[in-house]
């Protein structure tokens, strides 16, 4: 026992098999890959994953690469032209929840 | 009706919380039926982890699987026990503890003033003293020389198993330390105190914290700067966007300081607020401007989020990020650290933290809720009242108002930019907690957040109903001010749950957003009525 | 004979009960704040709403206002009144303050009776002796009718029924035997339960005859005086420590000299808090464990 209580569970796709928190973040990142993107947007009720989807996923992974954060939301909206409302259209678990989970980041942290 | 003792019964679940019994609230969400269907936890989830208090996981705790790993796990923490009941390891809190432990009369004066526990529908699992009762049980029997025996004289007795301490650390964590039960007791025992310890002692001597607030919480703060996991570069990145922001909504030309050295002011905000509600830094930023404040911010480990979750769990972290923040003041050599609309990051550096930087390191400390009332009471800024002049009702954070006294500088605020201002019932230093104090509001594993919103929330929300009962259409726009990013969390989740936005047009936000709307040379109105 | 060495003894170890819990409490380590409002100090004002110093800007440089006359009134009213109860449990309250109050006039009586016994007898002492009389009267019927409401309280109110203990039952059948032999003290004759008192008072070496009630009532008492600094009761004076030193103490390090000498102390104390992230199953001094930058555990390196 230690101080790490969440109970990992194994999200399987393609027949590949990669750990996940109770929320479904995937726990390493380096295992993300377009599939696995398709697979864990499928979870939130997205079939495929549109030019728009990825214009989002790959702001928010090249964020990431540069500042180990996803950026903030208003930035998302701003740097992608999509609005809020956009992205909840096309990410329904949200930019958090849903985009930042699909693009293989870990949980959002802290006070957000 | 439970015994105290039926905490150790090894089948079962010790309360099922009945969501029959809430406490009603005023329709539209009058109907029990209404409610967001409970998450259901998959058996495999449910077999790993320990759900036997009330059905619900805060921390996910691995059931021992073994008779060995059973009795480890006992010893560890009666070993934790004894390092809790001793100068050496517990100097911080010591006196307290026992002071709480000894002087109970079990008289319950202090419950009816929890408001968990009367939302609850008066389930025993929730009564503030219940955990408070077994916790002293087991200090009396296994601590104490002579305990067993006294115990079974004195029908005391508890089983130390593992049901016994999983639902114990569970129960920890169904208590917000709001301390409303301890202003009702006539004794000055205090069962948030007792609350705090049994975490401490589950934290501090086997590792065992819920991981938003430990691992991804006070570690990840002293490793990159902040809980959000910000380091410097990220936040000077987001802060620069929202000058950017600032610009483009305002016409107003800012540029945040930055390690400015002697400024007068240290700006420290949760840095939570500038990710997730950053219209309130920004207005932070073009207040401390048009008042013509000399400020800065710190790009410091830790000098940039006022977060300090240790307060609610651990002595070690909180003392490690407490003088990590007052490192990054004194590098700077301002003349004071004024703290952002943060509860916990204001009882945290002002109060709990003051014994223990001292000298040089005990740079004064002041609330921001004072310098805008100065600033605004100055007549420094040209406000204009009526645009704010939609009904606006005060949330008192708790680590503010009753754990601080910092109750009248944001109603002088309000009362002057604020036409529609009203109070909620109780209010200042009686104030009930948002449901999302000591971490909660972060914390979101498995099926918490239905407790957090359907019971911890539920008193709070039933105010803030009864403060606009006067105008409950959804078409008349109201505003929460909650100057703490914690207690916005909760509003942002429980109003979503609820549908609050929807049904009752009512919004949150912080204190500086409502001066920068009433600023009369801004063109157009800073509050944007969306929700988010 | 017996009775009496019983009391004395009992005196004893009154005395030095409580004294060893203050003593200990006041040795315990300086520990960090945990004040909660309201706080009767400062202006009056500012007291209506339980508003702090913190609402001053620069309130560091300050002066501190504290008022003594709050804390007072304060404590008179939760000492004569119990205010906390009357609160937020109105249906305990009238057979707590019933209690209280049969407990507080026993024992301002029995010192008064002490007092005069140890006196010269002259007119003053006349009056003082039939005012004493008429204070038992009043007495133990209070504490009688208190100790009897309690009990039913702890058997059927359902708010406390769940949470009494057999130690509470016990603490309740003590108070009200005590009261009760009182009253029937105080049918054996104008001044049965005073005469009593004023006659151990004198540190007799014999007693004359003395009923089995009244060996019953000192027995009692001697029991419970023994038996108080034991108890959760000791909160009679305790209290003082629980308002004053955590609830009340609001005062900041940078009023305060010997904060920064305490700290000291404390940082120098070892600590063996076995969590990976603290001492890790080693052991470390306080100074060590906030210097360690990555919290991976200071004991087990040093």
């Amino acid at each position: 026992m230690d101080s790490s209580q969440g109970i990992l569970q194994v999200f399987t796709w393609n027949n590949h098999e990669v750990e996940v928190d109770e929320d479904g973040f995937i726990q390493q990142p380096e295992l993300w890959n377009d599939q696995l993107a398709l697979a864990l947007a499928r979870t939130d009720g997205v079939t495929e994953l549109t030019d728009a989807h990825w214009k989002i996923i790959n702001y928010i992974r090249s964020y990431f690469q540069e500042f180990e954060i996803a950026p903030m939301i208003r930035k998302l909206c701003k740097e992608t032209g999509f609005s809020l409302r956009e992205i909840y259209d096309l990410f329904p678990s949200g930019p958090a929840k849903g985009a930042c989970k699909v693009a293989g980041l870990p949980k959002p942290t802290g006070c957000v | 009706m439970h015994k105290v003792s039926d905490i150790a019964s090894k089948c079962g679940q010790f309360s099922q919380a009945p969501v029959q019994s809430l406490m009603p609230l005023p329709a539209p969400y009058d109907r029990i039926a209404d409610l967001p269907p409970r998450k259901v936890l998959n058996q495999k989830v449910l077999d790993k982890i320990d759900t036997s208090l009330d059905g619900f996981s805060a921390l996910g705790l691995a059931r021992p699987q073994t008779r060995k790993e059973e009795q480890k796990f006992v010893e560890r923490f009666l070993s934790g026990l004894e390092k809790l009941l001793s100068k050496e390891n517990n100097w911080t809190f010591i006196e307290q503890l026992k002071l709480s432990l000894e002087h109970c009369a079990r008289c319950q004066t202090c419950v009816e003033a929890c408001p968990i526990y009367t939302a609850s529908g008066h389930d025993e699992v929730y009564r503030p003293t219940f955990r408070s009762e077994v916790f002293r049980r087991l200090v009396n029997e296994y601590a104490k020389p002579g305990g067993k025996a006294l115990a079974w004289l004195k029908g005391e007795h508890v089983e130390l198993n593992a049901a016994t301490l999983g639902r114990l650390l569970e129960s920890a964590y169904r208590c917000t330390l709001c301390r409303r039960c301890a202003q009702a007791c006539p004794m000055g025992v205090d069962n948030a105190l007792l609350t705090r310890e049994v975490r401490k002692l589950f934290s501090m001597e086997m590792g065992i914290a819920p991981k938003e607030i430990h691992e991804k919480g006070s570690m990840l703060q002293l490793r990159t700067g902040s809980s959000t996991g910000m380091n410097a570069r990220a936040v000077r990145d987001n802060v620069s966007f929202l000058d950017g922001e600032i610009r483009d909504q305002t016409g107003l030309r800012i540029e945040t300081p930055w390690d400015k050295e002697g400024a007068d002011v240290l700006l420290i905000h949760n840095a939570g607020e500038i990710l997730a509600w950053p219209e309130n830094p920004m207005a932070f930023a073009i207040i401390l401007e048009a008042a013509g404040i000399s400020w800065t911010m710190s790009s410091e480990l830790a000098g940039y989020d006022s977060v300090n979750y240790g307060l609610w769990y651990d002595d070690a972290q909180f003392a490690r990020v407490a003088v990590r923040q007052a490192e990054a003041a004194r590098k700077l050599k301002v003349k004071k650290i004024v703290l952002g609309e943060c509860g916990h990051g204001h009882k945290a550096s002002m109060v709990t933290a003051d014994r223990i930087l001292t000298g040089d390191l005990n740079i004064p400390r002041e609330s921001a809720l004072v310098l805008l009332r100065d600033i605004v009471i100055s007549g420094r800024l040209k406000l204009d009242p009526s645009r704010n002049d939609f009904p606006v009702t005060l949330h008192d954070p708790c680590n503010m108002v009753r754990m601080m006294g910092i109750v009248e500088p944001q109603r002088e605020i309000l009362r002057a930019i604020c036409p529609q201002f009203r109070e909620m019932t109780p209010h200042g230093v009686n104030n009930y907690c948002c449901g999302g104090g000591s971490g909660f509001a972060i914390m979101s594993g498995y099926n918490f957040e239905d407790w957090r919103f359907s019971v911890a929330g539920r008193t709070k929300l039933k105010q803030i109903l009864d403060a606009f009962a006067d105008c409950p259409s959804p078409d008349v726009k109201k505003y929460v001010c909650a100057p703490c990013s914690n207690c916005k969390g909760q509003f942002r989740d429980l109003f979503q749950y609820y549908g609050v936005w929807e049904k009752s047009g009512i919004l949150y936000g912080g204190l500086a957003e409502l001066i920068v709307n009433a600023m009369a040379d801004i063109n157009q109105p800073f509050i944007k009525w969306e929700f988010h | 004979m017996l009775t009496v060495m019983l009391i004395s003894v009992a005196l004893v170890v009154f005395l030095a009960g409580n004294l060893v819990r203050v003593v200990k409490f006041l040795r315990m380590p300086s520990p960090l704040r945990w004040e909660l409002y309201p706080i009767p100090k400062g202006p009056q004002e500012r007291q209506r709403y339980g508003g702090s110093y913190f609402e001053d800007s620069d309130w560091w440089t300050k002066p501190r206002a504290s008022s003594h006359k709050s804390e007072a009134v304060f404590v008179l009213k939760e000492v004569f009144l119990l205010r906390g109860v009357w609160e937020n449990f109105r249906g305990l309250w009238l057979w707590s303050w019933l209690l209280h109050w049969g407990l507080y006039l026993y024992l301002l009586i029995t010192l008064f009776a002490i007092g005069e016994a140890l006196l010269p007898a002259d007119a003053g002492a006349l009056v003082l002796h039939a005012a004493l009389i008429y204070g038992y009267r009043l007495a133990c019927p209070l504490g009688l009718a208190g100790a009897l409401g309690m009990l039913a309280m702890r058997s059927w109110h359902p708010r406390v029924r769940a949470f009494t203990t057999r130690t509470g039952i016990f603490d309740l059948l003590l108070l009200g035997s005590i009261f009760a032999t009182g009253n029937l003290l105080l049918t054996t004759g104008p001044d049965g339960l005073h005469s009593m008192i004023r006659g151990l008072a004198r540190f007799p070496t014999r007693l004359g005859n003395h009923s089995v009630t009244w060996h019953l009532h000192v027995c009692l008492v001697a029991f419970f005086l023994a038996y108080f600094p034991f108890t959760h009761m000791t909160h009679a004076y305790m209290k003082y420590f629980m308002w004053h030193q955590v609830r009340w103490d609001d005062s900041a390090s940078v009023h305060d000299p010997y904060a920064a000498k305490e700290l000291a102390v404390n940082l120098q104390r070892k600590t063996s808090w076995a969590a990976a992230h603290i001492a890790a199953g080693g052991t470390a001094a306080w100074s060590e464990i906030v210097a360690d930058a990555d919290g991976n555990g200071a004991g087990k390196r040093a």
